[in-house]
């Protein structure tokens, strides 16, 4: 018989997405209860937090409510061991019990199919196959997000650079922020903790500063990531019949779509927390500008980098005694496993060979350093031709390396990267849908310019709104919301969110 | 903070006008969704023969041509699990239902809508045929719905142009369809439609279709209808592409169904040599002459076995 049950399993799960209308339902609501019910105590607002960020990630789905509930209990239960116990070798046991725990949920939601489909694939290239059953495995939603967040506070407090807090309630409105719970900032515990423990008092500049910073996340993500996404998916699916030009602006369109969503996504994060009277972690700063690699290693997920770097570079290179070839390994091994952070894939895997190999020189080599630091052309509307030389260069980098994180397999990855270098590079694209490529076009252009002119501001629109007349800004906001509403395209999920 | 709320207010307040009346507007638009839904309530009681199905139903089955009292159901990108939720919705009340025609083609169970290019249509049936489903808040509004800028066009196009927005006659049948190169979008589509069961995501979603037509032939069985699973005709440019192994999938079921089950009939048209280049308007959809001789067909069919 037909049943309504069945028809639940075919369907797409809903996700709140920020710019979805479920979120433009929810957000309102908790704001008003936020400031006008529960604002009195500090006590019943972080309460709020927690049962908003609750319900909208259980909204997703409701089963992983428990992980998250119980990853933030084992961290909270660890702090407060590791407050009480002064014994180091007790202390190094319950901090690795702490990271073996949150590892390895991790390892199991995350990697358990990729590893044991690699040992097989292994085994069978060796002549000896085996059979090993791989699991029908969720991947639970931000689980990589807050798992290194939840991570930086035990380590911190076990390296008592972070008094363990003794409110469950406040600790779990860390864990949890429903800005940041998804896709970030990762933040630490000692930038965002301390937030939830003080009083918070509406301001209204930085609210304003909040919804102009969301307005310009949404434009990123709905017009400019989602248009581009269109596009390069659309090439990547078929590049194997696509020329070296359509094959180029294919890569070039997934770097935009990239940057766009996920900064986007962070814009509305760090605009939404805002309204809050929260501050969070800025975690792009125009790294397309970047003059060098290493550069835009410092204004790409900065919040990530800045992990790995404080938990596991640093840390290391200190064994390593700043011997070069150590730290050259060590670089590594960071990317590697800043690669599979991203995903349980070997593409990822050689994207993240591939930055280590570019960063090579300039870890080995002490003495060679970037030739620019500092502002780009700072004083300057256009930059000198060299600093513009340097630009492309990164930038071209950025986007040949980024086709292996977009490619279905590495084998995948160097047939597209062949197409792009073939003859058939300086040919008219073969794209059916020229309304779309210009559509794409011309908001990545209308992007990056807004975002180069804005370059040294706090985030993109942010220039315009300290510089404009109100008519003015308000004609351009609604240019914004214009664009928004009738150009946005086909509802991407955030890439981020599979991370 | 009284501040911040009426300046929010007064920035939101014109685009939400806005996009109250825009909806208004696009409700009013006589489309395709909302005049199938209409045949659908209004006239079940004496629908004798329902099709159901995607692009290649709607364009290549002419309900005229069936000498019965037919109604063509199907749409662009309808997969078997909206068409067994249609059946589920509507099909109690077609008290003179005797005969269901469903299509099965190359990827009929592969493909889901919600996971298709055209998954923005689905909204159309929370808003207009009351389907049972996970909606979403956008799901129940034209604006939110689909591209707004496409939208407001066809506003545009149906008050000031004149233009009908249906591209559908009374009983459904599709009035025009995309003429493209036989030879070019025969290989281009199949291998868009090719999937393997070895792919997790495939194989998943090749079960819960088959479940789905499990359940429209149990419906079927329970409600004494008979039951036509129809492969309609494709040119050879894109014949000659597809996967054996996953042909056989859906013929092979439609071919096991109607071996088990008396009322349960399979008809494959997909090589059929009536059908000539001139009757086709791509690789896999009919043209107005190539409807007509399906028509003939289905309908010596129906006369043969008394449906």
């Amino acid at each position: 018989m037909l049943r309504f049950d069945i028809y639940i399993r075919g369907t797409k799960p809903i996700i709140m997405l920020f710019n979805s209308l479920e979120f433009a339902v929810f957000i309102p609501v908790v704001f008003l209860l936020y400031w006008f019910v529960f604002e009195r105590n500090i006590k019943f607002q972080n309460l709020l937090v927690v049962v908003a960020s609750y319900a909208f990630y259980g909204w997703w789905d409701y089963r992983f409510l428990a992980l998250l509930l119980f990853s933030t209990a084992v961290d909270y239960s660890m702090g407060r061991l590791l407050e009480n116990e002064s014994r180091p070798t007790h202390r190094k046991f319950w901090l690795w019990s702490s990271v073996a725990v949150n590892l390895g949920f991790l390892g199991y939601f995350k990697y358990y199919n990729f590893f044991i489909e690699s040992f097989v694939d292994a085994f069978t290239f060796f002549g000896r196959p085996i059979e090993v059953r791989s699991l029908n495995i969720i991947l639970p939603v931000g689980i990589s997000f807050y798992t290194f967040q939840t991570l930086s506070y035990t380590i911190d407090v076990y390296k008592k650079r972070l008094t363990p807090t003794r409110d469950f309630i406040a600790f779990a409105a860390f864990v949890s922020f429903f800005p940041q719970l998804v896709a970030g900032p990762i933040e630490r515990a000692s930038q965002l903790l301390p937030q939830f423990y003080k009083k918070r008092v509406f301001h209204y500049d930085r609210a304003v500063e909040g919804m102009r910073q969301i307005l310009w996340g949404l434009f990123k993500k709905m017009v400019v990531a989602d248009n581009s996404a269109e596009l390069a998916n659309y090439i990547f699916g078929n590049s194997d019949s696509m020329n070296g030009s359509a094959l180029l602006l294919g890569a070039f369109f997934f770097t935009i779509q990239i940057y766009a969503d996920f900064s986007g996504y962070s814009d509305i994060a760090l605009g939404l927390a805002r309204l809050f009277g929260f501050r969070l972690s800025k975690n792009f700063n125009f790294p397309y500008f970047a003059r060098s690699l290493p550069e835009t290693w410092t204004k790409w997920h900065i919040s990530l980098t800045t992990w790995f770097r404080d938990y596991l570079f640093i840390p290391l290179a200190f064994k390593a005694k700043k011997q070069p070839w150590k730290l050259g390994l060590l670089m590594v091994f960071q990317f590697v496993v800043i690669g599979i952070w991203h995903g349980a894939n070997w593409t990822f895997v050689f994207w993240g060979l591939l930055q280590a190999g570019f960063m090579m020189p300039y870890t080995i080599n002490r003495k060679r350093k970037p030739k620019y630091s500092g502002p780009v052309s700072k004083g300057r509307l256009f930059p000198k031709p060299d600093e513009a030389l340097h630009i492309l260069k990164t930038f071209g980098i950025v986007v040949l390396t980024m086709v292996f994180f977009r490619a279905e397999n590495i084998q995948h990855g160097f047939q597209y990267v062949a197409g792009v270098f073939s003859t058939s590079l300086f040919a008219v694209p073969s794209l059916p849908d020229l309304f779309l490529l210009g559509k794409a076009a011309f908001f990545t252009v209308l992007f990056l310019t807004l975002e180069w002119i804005a370059r040294h501001s706090e985030y993109g629109i942010d220039f315009y709104a300290q510089r404009l007349k109100p008519a003015a800004r308000y004609a351009f906001y609604y240019l914004l919301i214009l664009f928004i509403v009738l150009f946005m395209g086909v509802k991407q999920d955030y890439l981020y969110f599979q991370f | 903070m009284k501040k911040f709320l009426s300046k929010s207010i007064v920035l939101f307040l014109p685009v939400l006008i806005l996009a109250v009346l825009a909806e208004l507007v696009m409700r009013k638009l006589p489309t395709d969704y909302k005049a199938k839904s209409d045949y659908l309530k209004t006239h079940s009681a004496s629908t004798e023969v329902l099709i159901l199905g995607s692009s290649h139903a709607l364009f290549s089955i002419n309900p005229q041509d069936l000498g019965r009292k037919a109604y063509n159901a199907a749409y662009l990108g309808q997969s078997l699990d909206y068409d067994a939720r249609i059946l589920a919705k509507y099909g109690g009340r077609m008290t003179a239902l005797n005969t269901l025609i469903v299509p099965l083609s190359y990827p009929s169970m592969f493909e889901s809508m919600d996971h298709m290019s055209l998954s923005w249509r689905r909204y159309n049936y929370n808003l207009y045929y009351g389907l049972e489903g996970h909606w979403g808040l956008a799901d129940y509004s034209e604006l939110l719905g689909k591209d707004v800028l496409k939208q407001l066009g066809s506003a545009f196009s149906y008050h000031v142009l004149s233009d009908p927005v249906r591209r559908t006659d009374s009983l459904g049948w599709g009035l025009r369809s995309y003429p493209k190169d036989l030879w070019k979008s025969g290989k281009a589509s199949a291998e868009g439609h090719t999937r393997t069961l070895d792919n997790a995501e495939h194989l998943e979603r090749h079960l819960q279709l088959k479940s789905d037509l499990d359940g429209i032939v149990a419906w079927c069985r329970l409600h004494e209808v008979n039951l036509v699973f129809v492969t309609t005709p494709a040119f050879v440019s894109y014949r000659q592409e597809l996967s054996p192994e996953q042909v056989e999938l859906f013929t092979g079921y439609a071919m096991e169904q109607a071996e088990k089950n008396a009322q349960c009939y399979y008809w494959n048209f997909m090589d059929h040599p009536l059908f000539t280049e001139s009757d086709f308007s791509d690789a896999t959809h009919l043209s107005v002459p190539g409807s007509q001789k399906l028509g003939a067909l289905l309908k010596d069919s129906l006369d043969h076995y008394q449906l």
